[in-house]
């Protein structure tokens, strides 16, 4: 059980700057102190609402942009070291598939160059290139004859497979997958979920697998944690997590799962109340308070922060 | 009705104007009126047969070419035509008709095609045979102004085969005559022969157009690439230099520059360049602000590629439809461009076969010899106009709006 | 609006700097001697001595640098060379008669591309549309330098209706203004009909004619007034085109406005007088441009805010 890659305390604000003093003119803060571990060979879930920063955590651990503060180590060395050479090296390691399969693979691009590319930059002939994109291909449920078409003549499915190929080709250890099926209709999303435990239990890599959607991390991932405004409000097994979840917030989530009978379907849930707050205006305290219906007096004063109360559970508020 | 019908009925009519034009030129001995009858039966014979044609051959590629090998036949049907006339019946000055006759032609013609086959296309359209869409307007318009252009090409690259004299050889004596058989578009101020001239002038335009908008696009490209990528102090940096350079309007800083520096067709080509790349790397800068949040470069950016094989293999070819469009338009501005700048005397110096400096010269001879300015005038109209047809017709089928259709 | 425009005055101030800065360095892009070219070979050493201390050529390059740009500033842009005149003087007085041309090409162009864009508009991929987007686009490719020529034979020479040469009455003044004009008035027209097709599809245009207004009425009255924000635009942007073009159209037309000065300054190689000229064009540019974004912005809130 060692960590593949650890997260400390990372937070991103983006500044708009007026275009001639520079003057600061608004800020939003988009992740506030997160903390987050991937376990070598695991799965861990993180979900949250639309725009809690679920992407942006994933933009940061690719090196796509830069954090404001806090460290990101892969197998303990931190990232914002590496440069040059060892950037390289990193995205031979770490791998990432992205939600929309529509505008994630370049459209003057045949498939045999997209996928062969990855080999090419990483130093491998164009022989071996085509070899290992025949290979990844079939892997991945596509025929042969892919290899010579342009990314529009496929389905959406079909695609993302071309885009699980892609990134798996070079053979990364950490696969970041942000909402890679919640583009593709439910048949679709358990296939494409499928394959990708089938590569994994064959290639073994971690995967940090992003989502909305509950109920379908709990059953893919060995971990979750959950996400609110730019923090993790608690993290815990998957099986834990729906059974014993803790915090306010998770408990609402919890509640307002779909129901699969319709008739029952009234009344009872507890729909969260209010808007949830954008990156520009972030409570003070705790960042659910303003909606929480278990609000203390504290809870508008301190921060809380993230307390294991028991194994690899921990929650992030005052009522623990 | 049959295409042969269609054919023979419109063949008909032209005949029967040519047999009319004679027939008034034999009676009346009367050049001018029979020549008007003659333009006038074959603008009339050429508009509906090419609406017509258009209309049959609307879903065939050849059409262009049968168009243009109608317009070509019809060109010479009426250039024959007058030079029987001359020779059964010699007359004083019958250049000047010739002249007009195909000058008239010469212009009149691309400006009918167009109207008759757009008029065909509406009445398609209302009789429900095509829909809206469906017309390849801009397929015919591209084609066209490419078969303008390659013939421009191919008269610049063989302009020592095809010109009939030395362009540079000076004739006083012969100064300013109208055009003969011999100098089918007459002499110059100094003698010289207008139709080599031209000839070798499609070098010099060819060759200002194409450089200036290779120079411009390659420096555009990339520091747009550059500043749209990376944004920050590159990119305000870049763009403040492009605010100042877009303070001189049009013309005004290339006059400035080719002023200082001498006439010359280089420091022309120098001088245009300098304001050139301006509009590339605006361009190219807006759109790669917008494909740069695309997740195909994202995906590209965490390859572990470079970030100028990112720009140049990922980002490039995705943008590069407007590029083209926009530098296929530029052509055509630098080519007036540098004949405007040779009209002022500042472009090409004085003797080179440049359009823009003959039309200069023979504006001082309007009053006695107006196809000296002509000649060059239509050159550069028709070159020009080739270009912004290849630019039109491509940004309408490039056009991702039109693309999906 | 305010802050808008602080921010476009800023930005003008920077630009002017540049086109400063590019003038001045203008005469230090001749190759060999400017004083030489300046006054010709032949020309006495003491006299080149006295121009070179006049430029102040003598002195070091950013010496010079600025005391141009202090120059500039305070409206003192040197001295002609042969004349000796005041360079701004010379200008001004050349002022006038460019104006008068630019106004009476941005009239026939109105003239002409209202009536075409309006009736395009009217009946779209109709016949009328047809001609006139033709005629608009043989107007666009058409160089001015040839149509200028091709009107003096028909109107001045074969007609004989109009002079053509020289500044005069209002007669002299109708070959050169639409010479100029025919370019912008081809642009202008299909501007105007975009726009208008644009707004005819939009609601409340659907909303007058439901109310049962006639065709006619729904254009003129609703529709023109909203699409005349880009037109307005196209205006300003088109009198750089306008300035530019005015120097080959006062060459064609002996037309003693700035262009010909320029051109003239040229010829003589004047360098003080050129170097005048271009910050001057090109300073009137730069301000028409930012008369007609702050319209444009107060127009178009949207434009504010970037
Ligand atoms: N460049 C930026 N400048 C300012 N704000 C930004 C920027 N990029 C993202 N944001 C803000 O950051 C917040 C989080 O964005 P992010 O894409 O990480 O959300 P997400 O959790 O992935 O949501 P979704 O489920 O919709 O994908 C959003 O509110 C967004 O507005
Ligand atoms: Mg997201």
């Amino acid at each position: 059980m060692t960590d593949i890659l650890k997260i400390k305390d990372l937070t991103k604000h983006y500044v708009q700057k007026s275009a001639f003093f520079k003057k600061e003119t608004g800020r939003a803060n988009v992740l506030n102190g997160v903390d987050l571990t991937i376990i070598e060979n695991e799965i861990s879930g993180l979900i949250g609402e639309s725009g809690c920063g679920k992407s942006t955590i994933a933009k940061l651990i690719m090196m796509l942009e830069e954090s404001s503060s806090g460290t990101i180590s892969f197998r303990g060395e931190d990232i914002n070291s590496v440069s040059g050479r060892g950037k390289k090296n990193y995205y031979k390691n770490v791998q990432m598939i992205f939600q929309d399969p529509y505008s994630s693979l370049n459209p003057r691009m045949k498939v045999k160059n997209i996928i062969g590319e990855m080999i090419r930059i990483n130093g491998g002939s164009k022989r071996d290139a085509l070899l290992k994109t025949k290979e990844m291909l079939c892997e991945t449920g596509l025929e042969e004859s892919a290899m010579d078409k342009y990314p529009h003549e496929f389905s959406g499915g079909q695609r993302q497979r071309i885009a699980i190929a892609r990134a798996l080709v070079v053979r990364p250890k950490l696969l970041i997958a942000d909402e890679p099926v919640s583009a593709l209709d439910l048949a679709l999303q358990y296939k494409i979920i499928d394959l990708l435990l089938t590569l994994k239990a064959k290639y073994k890599f971690s995967i940090l697998y992003i989502s909305h959607d509950l109920n379908s991390v709990a059953k893919f991932c060995d971990n979750v944690s959950v996400m609110y405004l730019g923090k993790i409000m608690e993290k815990a097994s998957a099986d834990k997590l729906l059974k014993e979840g803790k915090h306010p917030y998770l408990k609402a989530l919890i509640e307002s799962i779909p129901i699969k009978d319709p008739l029952h379907r009234t009344d009872k849930r507890s729909v969260i109340k209010g808007e949830i707050p954008g990156p520009h205006n972030i409570p003070v305290g705790c960042p659910f308070h303003p909606r929480c219906p278990e609000r203390m007096a504290v809870c508008d004063q301190e921060i809380p922060v993230l307390k294991g109360i028991e194994g690899d559970h921990a929650v992030s508020c005052h009522l623990f | 009705m049959t295409l042969k019908n269609v054919f023979e009925k419109f063949t008909l009519s032209y005949l029967f104007g040519i047999v009319l034009a004679l027939i008034i030129y034999i009676v009346d001995i009367n050049l001018k009126i029979s020549s008007v009858v003659l333009i006038l039966s074959a603008t009339l014979y050429s508009c509906t047969t090419y609406g017509k044609f258009h209309r049959y051959f609307l879903n065939k590629d050849e059409k262009t070419i049968v168009l243009f090998g109608f317009s070509i036949i019809n060109l010479t049907i009426q250039i024959l035509m007058m030079l029987i006339f001359i020779k059964v019946y010699p007359i004083e000055d019958p250049s000047k008709v010739i002249l007009i006759n195909i000058g008239v032609s010469v212009f009149v013609h691309p400006v009918i095609i167009f109207l008759s086959i757009i008029l065909a296309e509406k009445q398609l359209i209302r009789k429900g045979f095509i829909k809206n869409e469906d017309i390849p307007n801009n397929k015919l318009k591209k084609d066209m102004g490419l078969f303008i252009v390659i013939l421009f090409v191919v008269i610049a690259l063989l302009a020592p085969l095809i010109a009939t004299h030395d362009p540079k050889v000076i004739n006083l004596p012969e100064s300013l005559n109208t055009p003969t058989l011999d100098h089918i578009m007459g002499q110059d101020q100094n003698g010289s022969d207008i139709f080599s001239r031209i000839v070798h002038g499609a070098r010099i335009s060819l060759f200002t157009g194409l450089t200036v908008v290779f120079i411009s696009s390659v420096v555009g490209i990339f520091l747009g690439l550059v500043s749209g990528f990376y944004g920050g102090l590159i990119d305000t940096v870049l763009m403040r230099i492009v605010d100042v350079l877009l303070a001189f309007p049009g013309l005004l800083l290339a006059i400035a520059i080719v002023a200082v520096m001498g006439p010359h067709i280089l420091n022309v080509v120098i001088a245009l360049s300098v304001l050139g790349w301006v509009s590339f790397a605006r361009l190219v800068r807006g759109q790669v602000l917008a494909v740069k949040e695309r997740e195909f470069v994202y995906a590209a950016r965490t390859s572990g590629q470079s970030d100028l094989r990112v720009m140049f293999m990922h980002i490039l070819p995705n943008i590069m439809s407007p590029v083209i469009v926009q530098a296929t338009f530029s052509i055509a501005g630098v080519i007036i461009a540098e004949s405007s700048l040779s009209f002022l005397g500042l472009g090409a110096p004085p003797g080179t076969p440049s359009w823009g400096l003959m039309l200069s010269e023979g504006t001082k001879e309007l009053l006695d010899a107006p196809h000296v300015s002509i000649f060059p005038g239509a050159a550069i109209m028709l070159l020009v106009i080739a270009f912004n047809f290849i630019g039109d017709g491509l940004r309408d089928l490039l056009d991702p709006k039109t693309e999906k259709k | 609006m305010l802050a808008y425009i602080t921010k476009r005055l800023i930005l003008l101030i920077f630009v002017l700097y540049g086109v400063g800065t590019i003038v001045f360095f203008l005469i230090h892009m001749i190759p060999g001697d400017p004083v030489d070219i300046m006054l010709g070979d032949s020309a006495v050493a003491a006299d080149k001595d006295e121009l070179r201390k006049n430029l102040g050529l003598d002195k070091p390059v950013l010496t010079q640098y600025v005391s141009y740009l202090s120059g500039v500033v305070r409206g003192d842009l040197g001295t002609s060379i042969h004349s000796r005149e005041k360079v701004l003087d010379e200008i001004l007085e050349r002022v006038p008669a460019s104006f008068e041309l630019m106004c009476g090409a941005m009239f026939i162009a109105i003239l002409i591309a209202f009536p075409l864009g309006i009736l395009s508009a009217l009946k779209p991929y109709g016949f009328t549309d047809t001609v006139s987007m033709t005629v608009s686009f043989i107007g666009i490719s058409m160089p001015n330098f040839w149509l200028g020529p091709i009107l003096i034979i028909i109107f001045a020479i074969e007609l004989d209706w109009l002079p053509a040469n020289e500044r005069g009455g209002f007669f002299n003044l109708i070959l050169p203004a639409i010479t100029l004009g025919t370019a912008m008035a081809a642009m202008l027209s299909r501007m105007i009909r975009s726009s208008l097709l644009e707004v005819l599809g939009e609601d409340f245009i659907k909303n007058a004619r439901a109310r049962g207004l006639s065709e006619k009425k729904v254009v003129l009255k609703h529709a023109m007034r909203n699409s005349m924000i880009p037109v307005i635009t196209i205006i300003g942007l088109q009198v750089g085109v306008l300035l530019s073009g005015a120097i080959i159209t006062e060459a064609i037309f002996d037309w003693p406005g700035l262009g010909s000065l320029l051109l003239d300054g040229i010829n003589e190689r004047n360098y003080p007088l050129v170097q005048g000229c271009i910050l001057f064009i090109a300073s009137i540019y730069v301000f028409v441009n930012l008369i007609t974004d702050i319209m444009y912005a107060y127009a178009d809130p949207r434009v504010r805010l970037q």
